[in-house]
């Protein structure tokens, strides 16, 4: 027998099994790092959709204000939106790129309609639904998974004399007695117990050293831009009617607020000038406006002797300075008279009409630089004139509001805002009240 | 019967195994082998928890930013304010509340009794209040130290974990909501 050895190398192998341990070893590495890299972009693709949801939804609640606002809860239909007989509301839809909203108004309501709008925003496309939404041509896009979120706000009107005083620069308050409150005129006169806290005195400017309380005493809030700095002497007193009570000096905590943020666009002609009548007199009136629009092409001086009887609801256009010394005669009450005037303004006379101020609304066209209400003049008023310097002189009192570029006040002169002014027919527009995510 | 054996191939390479020198560079090579893919090892271990942190810490900051976000918006008010805690209504009326607890390194959402951790590992979180109004130039909101004067809510802060006795690297998130109300 013959015994032949081997004469082949050993095959090993060994290289070939570590190579297969180390790329296993890699590959369940890799496929960790994959894992984890795939949870973290879909968890960051999904926050970000997520948050970008909400501009979308934004939108569509901007698209609903702006129709309230303008031209208002009219008008739908032609405006795009659609009725919902079952819910009640008006919808429309807007695109917004590869995202779309629904937006939902529901009007008629007590305060203010409410809006509701939806925002929806591709979910991030994965390898799992594959889903492409690059190419859709209408919403929702089909084959296309969405999210989506929902904000009802609600709505009311924002009323434009909702403040006492509101100016855009310089508070002066000298004297030794100036006055700052409210009352509400559909409780009746001024005084007694008709006597509030509403008085706040506002001011946009952040001028330092702009607002000068001196010794007078506000019942109510004061507001200034965030640099502005108050000056108050040591008699002045602003807080509520229980901090004025209470004896105490200086601001109550928190009735000194540093936020204001307040826009006054000017006033507009009210129309074309030159087309409307003037108001001629009879008898001992000067004017006489029998209701409807009248225009006075230069200065109106009413002086001491003259008077001006207004019958019916009229709108008077001054287009130079408007001096009233003498005597506005308004028929009884539910009478309103409205007076644009390009010019100065100086009231010094008496004003027979009712104690409501929103009876009497005057507004100042940018070129109304100055208005002075003059010692001994007791009127009840609205005033809004951005670019006018207003002075109260001597004991001059006033009833209402008044938006102006600046005010200073003298001597013991009043001003007694009507709280009545909050719901009156001029509006800035509505504005949120509620802002809740459903 | 005689066997004879006549032939093998012992005769010209003996089949002595390794020499020493064979033997010491066979280990060496080996060893080095072992410490390549040990260190190997270690280094991806270390990085994949490292990464795996770093998404768990993303994660709880994008949840924690989301449910701020969201809170904060629909917020009524203001009421209590420290750079370390905050009271709000809340929408529907009930309290609401933000705590940051430096010692447990936690922030803690409070809402109706129940007490939700949003953040852990949080080493640092700072709450400051800003006005409605916007600074010119930079539009940053006017800070405010008045709850009533409260319109926008910034929150600061940074999660970070130690990993094998070295903390991770700091991921510091920052952001600023309007309260809508």
């Amino acid at each position: 027998m013959k015994l032949y050895p081997s004469t082949k190398q050993p095959q090993s192998g060994h290289i070939l099994l570590m190579g297969i341990i180390i790329a296993g070893c890699a590959g369940v590495a890799l496929i960790a790092y994959l894992s984890v890299i795939v949870g973290q972009n879909s968890f960051t693709a999904r926050s970000q959709m997520w948050n970008v949801c909400m501009p979308v939804v934004e939108a569509g609640l901007e698209e609903g204000l702006a129709h309230i606002n303008n031209p208002g809860t009219t008008n739908f239909a032609t405006m795009g939106w659609t009725w919902d007989a079952t819910a009640k509301v008006f919808t429309k839809q807007g695109v917004l790129g590869n995202s779309y909203y629904v937006a939902n108004i529901q009007p008629n309501l007590p305060n203010g309609p409410t809006i509701t709008s939806t925002g929806y925003v591709p979910a991030p496309v994965t390898v799992a639904d594959g889903g492409s939404y690059f190419m859709a041509a209408a919403m929702p896009a089909p084959g296309v998974t969405y999210i989506s979120r929902t904000v009802r706000v609600t709505t009311r009107k924002d009323p434009l004399f909702g403040k006492a005083l509101v100016v855009k620069n310089s508070i002066d308050f000298k004297g030794n007695n100036v006055t700052i409150d409210s009352y509400n005129s559909a409780l009746g006169n001024y005084g007694g117990a008709n006597i509030g806290d509403k008085g706040d005195v506002t001011t946009d400017n952040d001028i330092v050293g702009n607002v000068s309380t001196g010794n007078g005493d506000i019942w109510g809030h004061l507001i200034t831009a965030p640099l502005a700095s108050v000056n108050t002497g040591p008699n002045s007193v602003i807080g509520s009617l229980l901090w004025h009570a209470g004896g105490n000096k200086g601001i109550q905590p928190g009735w000194l607020k540093k936020d204001a943020n307040v826009l006054m666009p000017d006033v507009q002609q009210p129309w074309v000038p030159g087309t409307q009548a003037f108001p001629t007199g009879a008898g001992a009136f000067k004017y006489i406006l029998n209701g409807g629009n009248y225009e006075i092409g230069g200065a109106c001086n009413v002086t001491s002797s003259d008077q001006m009887f207004v019958k019916g609801d009229s709108t008077l256009w001054v287009r130079g300075d408007f001096t009233m010394a003498g005597n506005v005669k308004m028929n009884g009450s539910g009478y309103r008279m409205t007076v644009y005037v390009s010019g100065n303004i100086n009231f010094s006379g008496t004003w027979d009409k009712s104690i409501i101020p929103s009876d009497l609304i005057v507004y100042g066209l940018p070129t109304c630089k100055s208005i002075s209400v003059s010692t001994g003049s007791h009127i009840e008023c609205v005033l809004y004139a951005p670019e006018a310097d207003m002075s109260m002189i001597g004991n001059a009192i006033y009833y209402g509001s008044a938006m102006v570029n600046s005010m200073r006040m003298n001597g013991t002169t009043g001003f007694h805002y009507d709280e009545a002014l909050g719901q009156h027919p001029a509006y800035r527009g509505y504005v949120v009240t509620s802002w809740t995510e459903l | 019967m005689v066997c004879k054996i006549t032939s093998t191939n012992c005769s010209r390479r003996p089949r002595a195994g390794f020499i020493l020198v064979e033997m010491i560079v066979g280990l060496a090579i080996g060893a080095l082998v072992i410490a390549a893919f040990a260190v190997f090892s270690v280094f991806n271990a270390r990085g994949f928890a490292g990464f795996a942190t770093y998404a768990t810490l993303d994660l709880a900051n994008r949840k924690a930013t989301d449910q701020m976000t969201k809170d904060f918006r629909m917020v009524q008010s203001l009421t209590n304010f420290s750079s370390s805690a905050i009271s709000l209504v809340d929408f529907d009326g009930t309290s609401l509340q933000y705590s940051y607890s430096p010692i447990s390194q936690t922030l803690s959402r409070i809402k109706s009794g129940v007490t939700t951790v949003l953040l852990r590992d949080c080493s640092r979180l700072s709450f400051s209040m800003g006005m409605r109004d916007l600074t010119n130039g930079t539009f940053d909101f006017f800070p405010t130290t008045n709850t009533f004067e409260c319109k926008a809510i910034t929150v600061n802060w940074c999660c970070s974990r130690k990993l094998l006795g070295v903390a991770s690297d700091d991921m510091p998130q920052s952001e600023t909501i309007v309260t809508r109300n």
